[in-house]
């Protein structure tokens, strides 16, 4: 639903617009719900942007990928059991796999400052897709539980994002971004912080 | 219109991701679990053993439960003769085992957990058991007896709280046991144990003493 949604929404606003294709290599820093678990992981984004003709507004449309390897082999979990007065606390461990996420992005970025080649943006984007991993989570005497999940995930980005214009065809960036994830079933939710650098391939030459 | 909307929208959603608080994220993963020590194990008078543990760390999150498992196995499992402490006084939590069958070696350790998991500590085992010290009235000097502890009976004189008692008689068996006198200036106090006693010092705490005259005092 978003998606169709962002792309008449780009065609409304877009008008003349330079299109762009655009690479960018990041950083990403889990938090919340998930940085306890995984580690810091690298993410690549590809994606087709368009610029208006004064260059105030982009917009992109594109691809996010990224693995996270998880922090400890095994987490010391417990399950506390009540019967009546009677309480006990059963040891357990988590072992947790690598978590990869593979979403679609769509991005509004709003030109602050141009100077000197230098171009400012902050900007908006929205972010939806799967999220997989697989795990085991064992309560002694209790249970087992083996998953191998996929999780629908949907987002808000909080871009910004410096550019410089290298040649007519050329732009390159620094972008960083915080990300406001949560499972589309609200059972997990998490905030990671993207931060890279990239370029943009205008397919006509600038003037 | 269109000018100001989208605008609106991207500072509207910058403000709300922006200011979304998330979990501090540990530079240590093991620091979102608790650390805790095994401190002490203590035989107490009445045959019970009191364990102490001490938590290092509660985690990143408040502690839920702290408790001791004990096994004669060296390395007790958590859930293995499981108690859960009534409750954490300072840093450190404490329970009473009353089912232990001496001179058997047991095996116990602390535990405590919070909402992300648990830790558990290195097993103490009986053999390193002390003694409570702090409920023997003890001194160390020879021939001289507290009689703070005892309870005086009805019928009875005051006895000094403390006396030097300048003789002690041999030990000799009786009838249901072993015995022997201390004679002060005031009084005689006879002591007699249920078995052969051990040199040491020993305490009135739990016991009564009668004083009457020239009757021995009998510490029971």
């Amino acid at each position: 639903m978003y998606i169709p949604t962002l792309c008449v929404l780009f065609i409304m606003c877009t008008g003349k617009s330079f299109a762009q294709f655009g690479i960018q290599v990041s950083e990403i820093i889990p938090k919340g719900d998930i940085g306890q678990y995984y580690n810091k992981g690298k993410s690549i984004d590809i994606y087709f942007a368009l610029q208006t003709d004064d260059g105030k507004w982009k917009y992109r449309f594109g691809f996010f990928y990224t693995n996270l390897t998880p922090r400890i082999d095994t987490a010391p979990i417990c399950g506390v059991q009540y019967d009546g007065n009677n309480i006990t606390v059963f040891p357990g461990f988590l072992v947790n796999h690598d978590v990869n996420m593979k979403c679609l992005s769509a991005d509004i970025d709003r030109r602050l400052i141009f100077i000197h080649g230098f171009s400012l943006y902050i900007g908006l984007g929205l972010i939806m897709g799967i999220s997989h991993t697989n795990y085991v989570k064992t309560i002694e005497t209790i249970s087992t539980e083996t998953g191998d999940i996929d999780t629908k995930i949907a987002g808000l980005k909080a871009n910004s994002m410096l550019e410089y214009r290298i040649n007519d065809h050329f732009d390159a960036f620094i972008d960083g971004s915080k990300n406001f994830i949560t499972s589309v079933n609200w059972a997990t939710s998490y905030t990671n912080y993207q931060v890279g650098f990239g370029l943009h391939y205008f397919i006509n030459a600038r003037e | 219109m269109r000018k100001l909307i989208i605008p609106f929208l991207i500072i509207l959603g910058l403000i709300s991701a922006t200011c979304h608080k998330s979990q501090k994220v540990e530079k240590d993963p093991m620091n979102y679990y608790p650390k805790v020590k095994t401190l002490s194990v203590e035989k107490l008078l009445d045959g019970t053993v009191r364990v102490t543990g001490q938590v290092v760390s509660q985690g990143n999150q408040p502690i839920e439960y702290a408790g001791f498992c004990m096994d004669t196995l060296p390395m007790p499992d958590m859930i293995s003769n499981q108690m859960i402490a009534p409750t954490i006084s300072g840093d450190t939590f404490s329970c009473i085992y009353s089912s232990v069958d001496f001179p058997a070696k047991y095996y116990f350790r602390a535990w405590v957990n919070n909402s992300n998991g648990y830790a558990i500590g290195e097993p103490i085992y009986t053999d390193s058991i002390a003694f409570d010290t702090s409920l023997i009235p003890c001194r160390p000097t020879l021939n001289h007896m507290l009689l703070t502890g005892g309870t005086l009976q009805s019928g009875g004189s005051t006895p000094n709280v403390d006396e030097n008692y300048t003789l002690i008689s041999t030990l000799t068996q009786s009838g249901t046991g072993y015995e022997f006198d201390a004679l002060t200036s005031n009084h005689s106090i006879n002591l007699t144990f249920g078995q052969f006693p051990h040199s040491g010092i020993y305490s009135s705490a739990s016991v009564s003493i009668l004083v009457d005259g020239g009757i021995p005092d009998r510490l029971m």
